[in-house]
């Protein structure tokens, strides 16, 4: 397999305007990089620069070394997976997951082996006569998949490639890419609005906005040390609290104090974030002992949602929308108000104007 | 119970249209059949029952075989230039590229102009003294009065009118190919050659049908360009089956004789229809 | 398209001034290739355009040209004293404007009553329950099988029964319907939901109105394309009125034209400038209404 390297590559549209602005990364070898971010922040024309499928305006593009700018899609021996699968609709899935390698001309024989053993690896093998049209949304996935891995390309792409299935099929098919990945050892760039999807996938995941690299990091980094309030936000499930407050004094807080200092944020704002698996009840506090537990912040229940195993709790704070994800044992109804705790250690501060974390 | 008007409601708006197809289309379908057994007399009027006489007359007329044998020839003719021509100008306006408006308008032109003037227009262009195309060949051929040449002409006439319909029908089913497939044949490895011959030519195949059962149909029924470039002629070399209704009908008073020919005509017709419907279910799979 | 060349092939590159010497020459490169490309593209669509509307063009030049340059052995594409004269005589020898008017008149009547019977009929195929729904709907399906040839002698022995030879109506009633058009705007009706027809039921409408209120202004595409190609067909039309006009007060353009039509000198040049008049009102027709016809005629129908 293979090496990924991208150098301050940029897409310009007429017009001066930045698709994708000096995008930064190395890939090393066996990676899963996911690109992730809101739809419009240049994940996927990135993605098919890479692919050939889109010129590259400046920068460059280097595959195990060697620059790759100007060599024809078909030259670039990669594969990918599209959004819509672009599966060829004349063709049966036998056919469809031959193609890339009758275009090679490799012998029948060989193509046939490979064909079953794909098929065999993807539980397709009862649909080799079916056309595309006569396959589910999960099966042409698979399809879509099986005629990416047949050939060893150097690495392959993934255009959103779940985003059309229901939601229990793209969490099975999350499953088995996983597995999938670490069979073939394969280095894998796959683009997905889905912070899940990235969180679960990746090995290391690119945050992307406007065109323009926020973070790149492993998923556990992201969700710890978001280097700024976007990346915070947009990582984690349900999203992180956001609360601008004065910072006047900290005492219960070391370490932060610590930080306001060094920053010189006396007497000015600042802008605090809190995971809503961060916020504590009375009740949970007692199960995790280990929680350095803030001054309680009395609150007025909003809106209570049962899942089962937990419940997400919502209230106002400062006119902002809160969110704290708790155990079930409490019993706290709409209207009611009640204590709740903010973990001090998982308290994450960002400049207010810059929106940059401060460390 | 429902009112006589919520009973015979929906009826009403098919009067219109039932009446039409019954006046102008079953009714004479059926005496077109009738006529067709009977010898008539110049008005028309079916005055001699002879059975399948006329039939048997028909098979036993070496210019009915001619007749069949021009058609074919000439359906052949049309149907794969002016589907060919069609084909052409939609692959070469597939991608956009400045001035497309104009190409695809002048592709599509010959769809708006009527076989009667087309028919004018290549009386000109193929004048043995005069016409273009001899001064262009540097060659003197009468091509409409020699029986060689004859029908070829009248057919690349017609394969030129039908031509405008197929580009926007090819148009279309290009329009209809997802662009993604290609993307992904690049990223594969297949080259433009390729991708034509593996992906545009196919994905065409479910409106190929169509655009072929439109062709031929049509192909059978032309008769202003014969009636005026040839009448029939030189010899029978381009005596249609349309124009050889028309001329037994309206000429010689046999209107026994032509019925049997619509008859014939129209079972053609039909045939070829139901095969390629049979056929295209069999053959597109998708 | 070209993978031959040199750039096809990855480089092993290192410095910084050599990179940028690479984009400089590799842009300008891909620049020239998109240039090439481009023209290269319009090159074989101004040929392929000429060829297709050669006929077209050289019948505009002949139209212009005194028939003394026709009648000669030399190469004469383009008229060297272009006159208007082969226009005016065709005006003066034939009753043109007699039969523009007529064909007007046929065309246009047939492609209003196309719309309006085939709407009628598609609005109760997908809107309204009867019985024996499917049964009609095949029948008048089937109706696309019969060549209108194989239908023509009994059909012009009816209407000469009628004594109706010869007038307007002649050409006109016939031709009141088309299968085809039921078709197209049926396609159409059935991508609405039949809640709107309900609802509209509700509001007090009655089936009428909710034809022409709601029905109609909702498919002006397929309206639009129906007439578009109605229209171009009707004032193509050339068997029928053939057969069934005798009078010059009755005749359509393309049989006053075609009357025209004999080899003898002088009338050439003047039939060909008559045919370049009544070709223009159907090609005027098509180019207004081509994205109209492709729109409406071509995204429901067919479909791959």
């Amino acid at each position: 397999m293979s090496t990924l390297a991208l150098h301050d590559v940029c897409k310009i549209y007429p017009g001066h305007h930045f698709a994708v602005k000096n995008f930064n990364l190395e890939v090393k070898d066996g990676e899963f990089i996911i690109f992730v971010g809101p739809s419009g922040c240049g994940k996927s024309t990135t993605l098919r620069m890479i692919a050939g499928l889109e010129e590259i305006s400046r920068g460059e593009l280097w595959i195990d070394g060697e620059l790759m700018n100007y060599v024809e899609p078909r030259e670039r021996n990669l594969s990918m997976v599209f959004q819509n699968y672009a599966l060829y609709p004349n063709m049966t899935v036998y056919k469809n997951l031959a193609y890339s390698l009758k275009i090679r001309k490799v012998p029948k024989t060989q193509i046939d082996k490979r064909v079953h053993t794909v098929a065999k690896i993807l539980e397709i093998e009862h649909l080799l006569d079916r056309y595309p049209n006569a396959l589910s949304g999960g099966q042409k996935q698979r399809v879509a998949i099986g005629s990416a891995i047949i050939r060893n390309p150097k690495m392959f792409l993934m255009d959103e490639p779940l985003s059309n299935l229901d939601a229990k099929l793209r969490a099975q098919m999350r499953v088995e890419l996983g597995k999938l990945h670490n069979e073939l050892g394969a280095t894998i760039i796959y683009v997905t609005h889905d912070q899940t999807e990235a969180m679960t996938l990746g090995t290391r995941i690119v945050v992307m906005k406007e065109g323009v690299i926020q973070q790149v990091d492993t998923p556990q980094m992201l969700y710890n040390h978001p280097v700024n309030k976007f990346v915070a936000g947009f990582i984690g499930s349900p999203a992180m609290n956001f609360l601008t407050a004065d910072v006047y004094e900290f005492r219960e807080n070391q370490e932060a104090q610590a930080l306001f200092k060094k920053h010189g944020y006396y007497k000015r704002k600042v802008i605090m974030g809190i995971r809503p698996e961060d916020i504590y009840t009375n009740e949970d506090l007692e199960d995790h002992p280990e929680v350095e537990a803030g001054k309680p912040v009395a609150v007025q229940i909003t809106a209570r949602e049962m899942l089962g195993v937990e419940v997400m709790l919502y209230f106002e704070l400062d006119g902002n929308q809160f969110c704290a994800r708790t155990s079930p044992k409490n019993e706290y109804q709409i209207g009611h108000i009640r204590n709740l705790y903010f973990d001090r250690r998982k308290i994450h501060f960002f400049d207010p104007d810059t929106e940059e974390a401060l460390s | 119970m429902k009112t006589l008007k919520e009973k015979t409601g929906p009826y009403l708006y098919l009067v219109p249209c039932l009446l039409i197809f019954g006046i102008f289309l079953f009714y004479p379908f059926f005496k077109t059949i009738y006529l067709s057994l009977f010898k008539t007399n110049k008005m028309g009027q079916a005055k001699l029952f002879v059975g399948l006489g006329n039939y048997i007359d028909l098979l036993k007329s070496p210019s009915f075989y001619n007749s069949l044998s021009v058609t074919v020839i000439f359906v052949v003719i049309v149907v794969v230039g002016s589907m060919l021509i069609g084909l052409v100008g939609a692959v070469l306006c597939n991608k956009a590229f400045p001035g497309i408006r104009i190409f695809s308008t002048a592709y599509a032109l010959p769809m708006a102009i009527a076989s009667s003037s087309a028919a004018m227009i290549f009386k000109i262009i193929l004048h043995p003294s005069v016409g273009i195309m001899n001064k262009i060949l540097g060659v003197s051929i009468n091509w409409v009065s020699d029986p060689r040449y004859a029908l070829v002409c009248v057919a690349v006439l017609t394969a030129w009118l039908n031509s405008g319909i197929n580009f926007l029908y090819f148009s279309a089913g290009l329009g209809n190919i997802d662009e993604s497939i290609y993307e992904r044949a690049s990223v594969d490895g297949a080259s433009s050659v390729q991708q034509f011959f593996s992906l545009t030519l196919p994905g065409l195949s479910p409106i190929m049908f169509y655009t072929l059962v439109v062709n031929i149909i049509q192909a059978f029924q032309s008769f202003g360009q014969v009636k005026i470039l040839t009448q029939g002629g030189p010899g029978e070399s381009t005596n249609l089956m349309v124009y050889s209704i028309y001329r037994d009908a309206f000429f010689n008073y046999r209107f026994g004789s032509a019925a049997a020919q619509s008859v014939v005509l129209f079972l053609i017709v039909m045939v070829l229809t139901l095969v390629m419907f049979k056929l295209e279910k069999k053959g597109v799979k998708y | 398209m070209d993978t031959g060349s040199v750039s096809a092939q990855p480089m092993q590159i290192k410095s910084r001034a050599e990179l940028e010497e690479l984009h400089r020459v590799m842009n300008e490169k891909a620049k020239t290739k998109k240039q090439i490309r481009t023209g290269c593209r319009l090159l074989v669509n101004i040929v392929a355009a000429v060829i297709i509307l050669l006929p077209l063009l050289y019948a505009v030049s002949v139209a212009f040209m005194p028939s003394s340059e026709l009648f000669t052995l030399e190469m004469n594409l383009v008229p060297k004293n272009p006159t208007l004269e082969n226009f005016k005589q065709a005006i003066e020898n034939v009753p043109l404007f007699q039969f523009v008017m007529n064909s007007f008149l046929v065309a246009g009547t047939i492609t209003v009553g196309q719309i309006i019977t085939c709407s009628l009929a598609a609005f109760a195929f997908s809107f309204l329950q009867f019985k024996g729904k499917s049964v009609l709907f095949m029948l008048v399906m089937a109706t696309m099988m019969i060549p209108g040839e194989a239908t023509i002698i009994s059909n012009y022995l009816t209407v000469s029964s009628w004594g109706w030879l010869d007038t307007y109506q002649v050409l006109i009633v016939p031709y009141l319907t088309s299968a085809m058009g039921i078709f197209l705007f049926r396609q159409f009706y059935l991508t609405f939901p039949i809640s709107l027809y309900e609802s509209a039921k509700l509001d007090g409408c009655s089936n009428l109105t909710f034809i022409a209120r709601i029905l109609m202004p909702l498919t002006k595409s397929a309206i639009g394309a129906m007439g578009v190609y109605t229209f171009i067909n009707s004032w193509n039309m050339y068997m029928w009125p053939l057969l069934v006009t005798g009078s010059e007060a009755k005749r359509t353009v393309q049989i006053g034209i075609s009357m025209l039509n004999s080899v003898d000198a002088q009338s050439i040049t003047l039939m060909i400038a008559g045919v370049v008049l009544i070709i223009i009102p159907s090609i005027s027709i098509f180019i207004v209404g081509q994205k109209q016809l492709i729109r409406g005629m071509f995204s429901g129908a067919v479909k791959g």
